[in-house]
């Protein structure tokens, strides 16, 4: 009996929009289960990576196989959307089919957003927006559940409740994430450390996020300090790197 | 304050009521006032005339071309993620003018008579006003939202431009005629014919119920065009064929009513404030028949307002959406935070 084959697959990938290359030399698998996060600052080609996984990037040299299906959830809904919270879960596609209203509310109830169901988007916080959205993939189903920045501008309440879903998510969907958030990178099973398009480093995080690598992906020094099984990373200010 | 469920019950529940009245009162009233019992049973002939030649063929034009405005609307306002498209975004309007200009020339210098002569204004508007679409459609959808509006700008400042030759054309073939296409610039539901009606009607309702059944993927392609390509599917097409099947019925009105403007802006924000709601399945065929409600009373209005005149109908619907611009801008609801 072999392996299930991996959900995702980046053979030595070039990604970019029309010629223009943006993400370089890309070798990643995505195998079923777990979380994978993609780390770096902004403008390092994270979305751009996600972006290939759906179409809306271009894989312009080497190979990408998708075996599965692929749900994502953007930083941003542009503020004039009319929708309420109920009706933008109702938008997920199971297949060629709109998801039922059974299955949109019983995924607003798994992330906490079941009391807002019929408030309007454009009304919503940020960390609940980003939280609608992610019923809206988990009401889809999908094999891969994409978040870009989940934690980006939250204040700690909002960021908390945003950590405690997906990692519940976790435990049910195979989920790849972006951010510059280290700790959501702490949490992971492999993470891929990119910087201005290049790949600095991908492995485990206990490999991978070490002070070196941080201080190069993001050009300040950083601590790495433990206290019993927490691990905490700081970037000081008085430090040069 | 009356609860967004009870006001959706009310709201069911007047709309059919709103627009009988209407069309009835639209049949009785007017220059020649007819006795309501007429209705169901006219001994007079002038009377039958009155009602089933002239206005009845209008009325039903105003419910049909109101209905088509309105949910025009609430696609382009859905599909450019923007609460204050509306249907001539794409430049179809002043496209159709151009056409109707064009066939006003065809009929002076080309000397066509008979039937083609009465037909040449509004095929020509029709043919003019549909081909805009389709090159706003292929050429524009390609660059995304606001590809398809630059586009629509373009279109627009193109016809303008043609259209002031042409009549400077016209004027100098013969200037003193009037320019009879103007009906075009002010709209016109009087004089609308039965023949017209079948075919506004033909056009309107395959479309109209073509985009009601598309509408939930007016919903997805608000969220942005990568949730709706990670979802499997096209933004690009989508907004293709959503644009094209409006511009179907909304051609076919603009040549032989004219441009009306505000109803197709007014009707999505009425039932989003009325309903609370925002996906495409509610607000796409409930603006139709808000749409259908502006029209026809709009219509009522422009007819009885001066005894002896028929005040266009653009300027109707322009008085009615002043108080209503104004409660935009006081109520706010646009969804961006202030």
């Amino acid at each position: 009996m072999h392996p299930p084959e991996p959900l995702v697959e980046f053979k030595d990938a070039y990604i970019g929009y029309g010629s223009r290359v943006v993400v370089r030399g890309l070798n990643l698998t995505v195998p079923r289960g777990g979380l994978t996060v993609l780390l770096g600052p902004n403008g390092s080609g994270k979305t751009t990576v996600m972006r290939a996984i759906f179409g809306s990037a271009r894989v312009i040299k080497g190979v990408l196989r998708v075996n599965g299906t692929v749900s994502y959830s953007p930083a941003e809904v542009d503020g004039l959307v009319n929708l309420t919270v109920l009706e933008t879960v109702r938008t997920a596609r199971r297949g060629y089919a709109w998801v039922n209203n059974e299955d949109a509310v019983k995924a607003l109830g798994e992330v906490g957003m079941l009391s807002k169901a019929n408030v309007r988007l454009s009304e919503l916080s940020t960390g609940e927006k980003r939280l609608t959205m992610i019923a809206r993939a988990i009401a889809s189903n999908a094999d891969l559940i994409l978040i870009d920045e989940p934690t980006a501008n939250l204040d700690p309440g909002n960021r908390h409740r945003v950590l405690k879903v997906i990692l519940s998510l976790i435990t049910q969907h195979t989920v790849m994430v972006a951010t510059h958030d280290v700790d959501l990178a702490l949490l992971a099973n492999q993470v891929v450390m990119l910087r201005d398009g290049s790949v600095v480093d991908v492995g485990p995080p206990v490999e991978v996020i070490t002070e070196e690598n941080l201080a190069k992906l993001y050009g300040v020094s950083a601590r790495i300090m433990r206290n019993g099984s927490e691990v905490h990373v700081v970037f000081p200010m008085h430090e040069k790197p | 304050m009356v609860s967004k469920v009870k006001m959706r019950g009310i709201g069911l529940f007047l709309t059919p009521i709103l627009l009988l009245i209407g069309l009835i009162l639209n049949l009785i009233l007017g220059e020649v006032d007819v006795p309501y019992t007429c209705l169901v049973a006219c001994s007079q002939v002038k009377y039958r005339i009155i009602i089933l030649d002239i206005r009845l063929p209008s009325t039903l034009a105003s419910l049909v071309v109101g209905y088509v405005l309105g949910v025009s609307g609430a696609v382009m306002q859905g599909v450019l993620r923007n609460p204050l498209a509306e249907p001539f975004t794409t430049g179809i309007a002043s496209a159709a003018v151009l056409g109707g200009l064009l066939g006003y020339l065809l009929v002076l210098v080309g000397g066509l008579t008979g039937p083609y002569s009465t037909l040449a204004i509004p095929m020509l508007a029709l043919a003019v006003g549909l081909s805009s679409s389709i090159v706003v459609v292929m050429l524009g959808s390609r660059l995304g939202v606001i590809g398809l509006i630059l586009m629509g700008i373009l279109i627009t400042l193109l016809s303008y431009a043609a259209s002031m030759i042409l009549m400077l054309m016209i004027e100098s073939i013969n200037p003193t005629v009037s320019i009879q296409p103007l009906y075009l610039l002010y709209g016109n539901l009087s004089g609308v014919l039965w023949w017209q009606v079948y075919v506004m009607l033909a056009s309107a309702v395959p479309t109209t119920l073509m985009v009601i059944y598309l509408s939930r993927y007016i919903d997805l392609l608000m969220l942005g065009d990568d949730v709706a390509k990670a979802s499997g599917v096209n933004p690009v097409n989508v907004r293709r064929i959503l644009v094209a099947l409006t511009s179907v019925p909304l051609a076919v009105s603009l040549a032989f009513t004219g441009i009306i403007g505000f109803v197709g802006i007014m009707a999505p924000y009425v039932v989003r404030q009325m309903t609370g709601r925002g996906s495409g399945s509610i607000v796409v065929p409930w603006s139709g028949l808000v749409g259908s409600l502006i029209l026809t009373y709009s219509y009522l209005v422009s007819r009885i307002m001066i005894k002896g005149y028929v005040v266009p109908i653009t300027a109707v619907t322009g008085i009615a959406g002043i108080p209503l611009i104004m409660w935009m801008i006081v109520r706010g609801g646009f969804g961006a935070s202030t």
